[in-house]
C-alpha cells in the first residue's frame, strides 16, 4: 500500500547520536561521504566500517530498522557489484566462456558493494536520528551564508517543511481518490501503455485540484499567523553545540586522518 | 465594555459571479471584549466573509472593519491587527504548518520575533489549555480531526490574540470531535475570558453562546440572547437554519394550542416543561 | 429476500506485520433487498472497512462477502463486476470530480460499464434529475460548482451505474441544514421509485431516524446491535455505553416517561412525538381540535 512508504522516516530514542547537534550531524554525515570515497584499500575501509558500526551501535536504533533501510538497495549492490567483477582485468580465478572472475574484480566489487552499504547506512543514521524539522533547520542554518549572495535560504526550509508535512496528507488523499474512481469502474490494471495513462487522469485532476485547494487555505492560515518571511523571525528550538558535539568531532577528525593517511600509506592491495 | 471588533458599514462581494459564496451589504455589528458571540447562518449567507474580514483576509470595500481599534486595511499595523485576532479555519489539516505538533503551536510567536524561552512557556501552556500536551512530540497527521482542531487552537492562542474567532470548526468533525472543540472553546472563555467568536451552522453550538447574530443575505436577520432567537421557531426554519428536534416538539405542541414557555432548547428542558404542562391539570 | 450477506467476515490491517490490527472480526449481517440500513458507530470503529467490502475494494482476510447468495471473490478477475452492482459513494465526494463538465463526469461510470451512448444519456438525465442538478449545471465544470452542488454531482456519479446496492458513508457531512435535507430527502425518494437498497453510514442519530428501516451498530470490529430503527433506539442505556446518543427526541421520550407520562419509547421522529403527545393534552382537555 502508498502508505507504507516513509519517507524522512524517524525513529524516536534517547541515544547520544539523536541529541547532537544536527548542524554537525549534517555536515559530519557530508564529510563521511566523501571520506569513504577516499578509503581505496582494506586498511581505511575497515576503519571506516568500524566506525560506521560504531555509530550504529550508538544510535539505539535497532539492527532490523537499518536492514529494512538497505532492503530496496539490494538490487543495486549486486548489480554494481556484479559489473564490477566481471569487468576487471587481472589474475583469473575462473573462466566460463568468454565469462572471467579476476581476483581484483571479486575485490573491487566487494569494496563497491560496502561503500553502497555504509553510504546507506550512514545516511539513515541521520534521518533516523533527526527529526524532518530538525534537519531542514539544519540545513537552513548551515546554508546561510548563502544570504548574502541575495538567496533565501529561508524560503527553501519552509518549502521543505511544508512538503514533509503534506506528503503523508496527499498520499492518504491519493488512495482516498483511487478508491473512488475504482468504486465507479474505472480500470487501472488493464489496458495498453497509452490506457493506462488516461486511466490517470481521473486521479491526478482531482488530487492537483486538492493540492491547489490546500495550498491556498494553508497560505490565508499562514498569513494570520503572522507570517511575513524569515526576517524578525525566532525559533522555539534553538540549535546548540554542546560537549557531546564537539567530543564528536574530536573523534571524527582524527578518524578521517586516520583513514585518509591509511588510504594513502597503505598500498592498494 | 470596550468593543475588540468594531464593523461599520461594511459592504463586500466576491464578485457577481460568486455570489454563492457570500457577500456583506453594509454590515455594522460590534463585539464587546470578553464575549462569546456566534454567528448563524446557512452556507452563502455571508457568515464566512465576516471572518475573512476580520482576519484582514478580505478588505472591505466600503465602510471599515477594526480590530482592537486598528484598522484592517492600515498597512503599516497589519501585523499588529492579525495578532490580536486569532483565527481557525474549518479544514483541521489545511492550517497545521509543522511537522512536529509543539513546532506547529510555536509557528505564530516564531513569527512574531518571541524570545524562545518565553515561546517554550506559551507553547507549553497554549498545549494544557486544549489538552493536548502529551501529544507534543507527535506528527500531526496521525491525530484525529478534533485533535488537530484542538492543536490549531493551541496555536493561534499562542500568539495571545485578544480575539478568537472560529469560521466553523466543527463542520468536518465527528460528533466526539465536536464535543471536544466546543468544550476547549468553553474552557478558553472560562479560563482567559478570551473573546470569542463562533461561525457555525448547529444551533446547539450556537445555545452556548451570550449573543447570537444570525445572517441573511449579507444582512444580520436576527440578533440577540439564545433564547431570544431560539423562540422564533418559523423565522429559523425560513432561515434555512436547523432547530433543535425539543425545540421544535414543543413549538409544534403551541401551534396545535398547548400551552407551552418559549425558548426550550435541550432535551432536559423539554422533558420538565411537558411533564409540567400535564401535571397542570 | 437477501441481497448482501456477510459470514463470519474478518478484517485485519498489516496481517504479519507488527503493526498488525483488527479492524472486523466475525461480522455476520444480512440485508433484505429493497431496505435502507443505517451503519452507526464511532469513528474507529470498523465502518468504513466493513462498507469497503461491499463492493471489494477491500479483500477479506477470513469469511465471505455474498452478493445475491454469490461469493464477490469466487472470481477475482470480475470484481469490477460486482463494484457496478454495489455502488459506494465515498465520504466528502467531491474530491472524485475531474471530467471536463459535470455531465461527462457523471457518464464516467456508466461509459466504465461499456454502456451504449443512448442508454449512457438516459442515466445521466435520469440521475441528475435524482439528485436535482438543472441543465444549466451539467454543462459547467465541476469546479465551478459550489459546495453543496459538487456534493450532488459526485453523488449523481455513483446514482448514474443504477447498482442493485447504493453505500453511502455519511452523505450529508459538512453540508448546512438546507443542503442536508434536500439531499436527504431526494435520495429516500429515489430508494422508494427505484427499490434500490440504501446502506448508510452517519453519525447524526436524527439522519438515521428518518431514512433507516434497520440499523446496525459497530463497535470495536463487531456488530453491537443489528434491528428494526425503532428497537435499537428504545435501547439508550445500551447505545449510552458505546459512546453512542439516541435521536434528541427520542430522549424527550424517555425522560417523559421516566417522569411517569403514558408513552412509548420508541419515539424518534418529531412528528411522531407530537402525534403522541397530541391526543393525551387533548384528553386533558388542553390544545384545539
Amino acid at each position: 500500500m502508498l502508505k507504507d512508504i516513509t519517507i524522512g522516516q524517524y525513529y524516536p530514542a534517547f541515544s547520544v547520536i539523536h541529541a547532537m547537534d544536527p548542524r554537525v550531524k549534517f555536515l559530519m554525515m557530508i564529510g563521511f561521504i566523501v571520506v569513504i570515497f577516499l578509503a581505496w584499500n582494506i586498511a581505511a575501509l575497515g576503519l571506516v566500517l568500524v566506525f560506521c558500526l560504531a555509530v550504529l551501535f550508538l544510535s539505539r536504533v535497532p539492527v532490523k530498522v537499518y536492514l529494512k533501510s538497505l532492503k530496496p538497495i539490494i538490487p543495486i549492490i549486486i548489480f554494481t557489484a556484479v559489473l564490477n567483477a566481471l569487468y576487471i582485468d587481472g589474475e583469473v580465478l575462473w573462466k566460463w566462456w568468454i565469462i572471467e572472475i579476476t581476483k581484483e574484480g571479486l575485490l573491487r566489487s566487494g569494496y563497491v558493494a560496502l561503500r553502497i552499504i555504509m553510504l546507506i547506512l550512514i545516511t539513515s543514521v541521520l534521518t533516523y536520528t533527526t527529526t524532518p524539522t530538525q534537519l531542514t533547520d539544519a540545513i537552513e542554518r548551515v546554508f546561510s551564508p548563502l544570504n548574502r549572495l541575495k538567496i533565501d535560504v529561508h524560503v527553501f526550509a519552509m518549502i521543505m517543511t511544508i512538503a514533509l508535512r503534506f506528503i503523508p496528507t496527499l498520499i492518504e488523499e491519493t488512495e482516498k481518490i483511487m478508491n473512488a474512481q475504482k468504486s465507479r469502474g474505472a480500470d487501472l490494471e488493464t489496458g495498453s501503455l497509452l490506457q493506462r495513462v488516461r486511466a490517470l487522469l481521473p486521479i491526478l485532476i482531482p488530487l492537483l485540484f486538492s493540492a491547489f485547494h490546500r495550498a491556498f487555505e494553508l497560505a490565508d492560515a499562514m498569513e494570520c499567523r503572522c507570517y511575513h518571511g524569515g526576517k524578525g523571525r525566532t525559533r522555539l528550538k534553538q540549535l546548540k553545540c554542546a560537549g557531546r558535539d564537539y567530543a564528536a568531532i574530536g573523534i571524527f577528525l582524527p578518524v578521517c586522518a586516520g583513514i585518509i593517511c591509511a588510504s594513502v600509506l597503505i598500498p592498494i592491495f | 465594555m470596550a468593543a475588540v471588533i468594531e464593523l461599520e458599514h461594511v459592504t463586500f462581494s466576491y464578485g457577481e459571479e460568486a455570489e454563492d459564496q457570500g457577500f456583506i451589504e453594509d454590515l455594522s455589528l460590534s463585539v464587546e471584549e470578553g464575549s462569546f458571540v456566534a454567528v448563524l447562518g446557512h452556507n452563502g449567507s455571508g457568515k464566512s466573509t465576516i471572518a475573512k474580514l476580520l482576519s484582514g483576509l478580505k478588505l472591505p470595500q466600503k465602510g471599515r472593519v477594526f480590530v482592537c481599534g486598528i484598522d484592517t486595511s492600515d498597512e503599516e499595523r497589519e501585523l499588529e491587527a492579525k495578532k490580536n485576532i486569532g483565527m481557525v479555519f474549518q479544514t483541521p489539516d489545511n492550517q497545521i504548518v509543522a511537522t512536529i505538533v509543539e513546532e506547529d503551536v510555536a509557528f505564530g510567536p516564531e513569527n512574531l520575533g518571541v524570545e524562545p524561552s518565553e515561546i517554550r512557556r506559551r507553547v507549553d501552556e497554549a498545549l494544557a489549555a486544549v489538552g493536548m500536551e502529551e501529544y507534543k512530540d507527535h506528527a500531526p497527521n496521525k491525530l484525529s480531526g478534533g485533535q488537530k482542531q484542538r492543536v490549531a487552537i493551541a496555536g493561534v492562542l499562542a500568539m495571545q490574540p485578544r480575539c478568537m474567532v472560529l469560521d466553523e470548526p466543527t463542520a468536518m468533525l465527528d460528533p466526539r470531535g465536536r464535543g471536544e472543540v466546543m468544550k476547549t472553546i468553553l474552557r478558553l472563555r472560562e479560563q482567559y475570558g478570551m473573546t470569542i467568536v463562533l461561525i457555525t451552522h448547529y444551533m446547539n453550538e450556537a445555545a452556548m453562546a451570550d449573543r447570537v447574530v444570525v445572517m441573511d443575505d449579507g444582512r444580520v436577520a436576527a440578533d440577540g440572547t439564545p433564547r431570544e432567537i431560539f423562540s422564533q421557531v418559523q423565522k429559523l426554519k425560513q432561515l434555512g437554519l436547523d432547530v433543535p428536534q425539543p425545540t421544535e416538539l414543543i413549538d409544534q405542541l403551541k401551534q396545535a394550542g398547548i400551552d407551552l414557555p418559549d425558548g426550550i432548547l435541550t432535551v432536559d428542558e423539554c422533558v420538565q416543561a411537558v411533564t409540567r404542562a400535564f401535571m397542570e391539570e | 429476500m437477501t441481497i448482501l450477506e456477510t459470514k463470519k467476515l474478518r478484517h485485519i490491517y498489516g496481517e504479519g506485520t507488527p503493526f498488525e490490527q483488527a479492524a472486523l472480526t466475525e461480522v455476520d449481517f444480512t440485508v433484505e433487498s429493497g431496505t435502507v440500513v443505517g451503519i452507526i458507530g464511532h469513528s474507529g470503529s470498523g465502518k468504513s472497512t466493513l462498507v469497503q467490502h461491499f463492493n471489494g475494494l477491500l479483500k477479506p482476510t477470513g469469511g465471505e462477502v455474498l452478493l445475491k447468495g454469490k461469493s464477490i471473490w469466487d472470481e477475482p478477475k470480475k470484481i469490477r463486476e460486482v463494484r457496478f452492482q454495489v455502488g459506494l459513494v465515498f465520504q466528502y465526494p467531491e474530491y472524485q470530480l475531474f471530467d471536463e463538465t459535470v455531465e461527462k463526469d457523471i457518464a464516467f461510470g456508466p461509459k466504465n460499464m461499456g454502456l451504449d451512448e443512448n442508454e449512457i444519456a438516459r442515466r445521466v438525465a435520469h440521475a441528475a434529475d435524482v439528485v436535482g442538478l438543472s441543465e444549466r449545471l451539467l454543462k459547467r465544470s465541476p469546479f465551478d460548482l459550489s459546495g453543496g452542488e459538487k456534493r450532488r454531482a459526485a453523488l449523481a456519479g455513483v446514482i448514474a451505474m443504477e447498482s442493485d446496492v447504493l453505500i453511502l458513508d455519511e452523505p450529508t457531512a459538512g453540508l448546512d441544514p438546507r443542503g442536508r435535507d434536500s439531499i436527504l430527502d431526494r435520495l429516500l425518494r429515489f430508494q422508494r421509485e427505484s427499490g434500490t437498497t440504501m446502506l448508510i453510514v452517519s453519525h447524526s442519530m436524527e439522519d438515521m431516524a428518518r431514512v433507516a428501516d434497520k440499523i446496525m451498530v459497530l463497535d470495536h470490529g463487531r456488530i453491537a446491535l443489528y434491528d428494526e430503527t425503532g428497537a435499537v433506539f428504545s435501547r439508550a442505556a445500551e447505545l449510552k455505553a458505546l459512546g453512542l446518543d439516541v435521536p434528541q427526541i427520542t430522549g424527550v421520550f424517555h425522560g417523559l416517561r421516566k417522569n411517569g407520562l403514558p408513552v412509548e419509547e420508541n419515539v424518534y421522529t418529531v412528528a411522531k412525538g407530537r402525534d403522541t403527545l397530541l391526543p393525551l393534552f387533548r384528553e386533558r382537555g388542553q390544545g384545539t381540535c
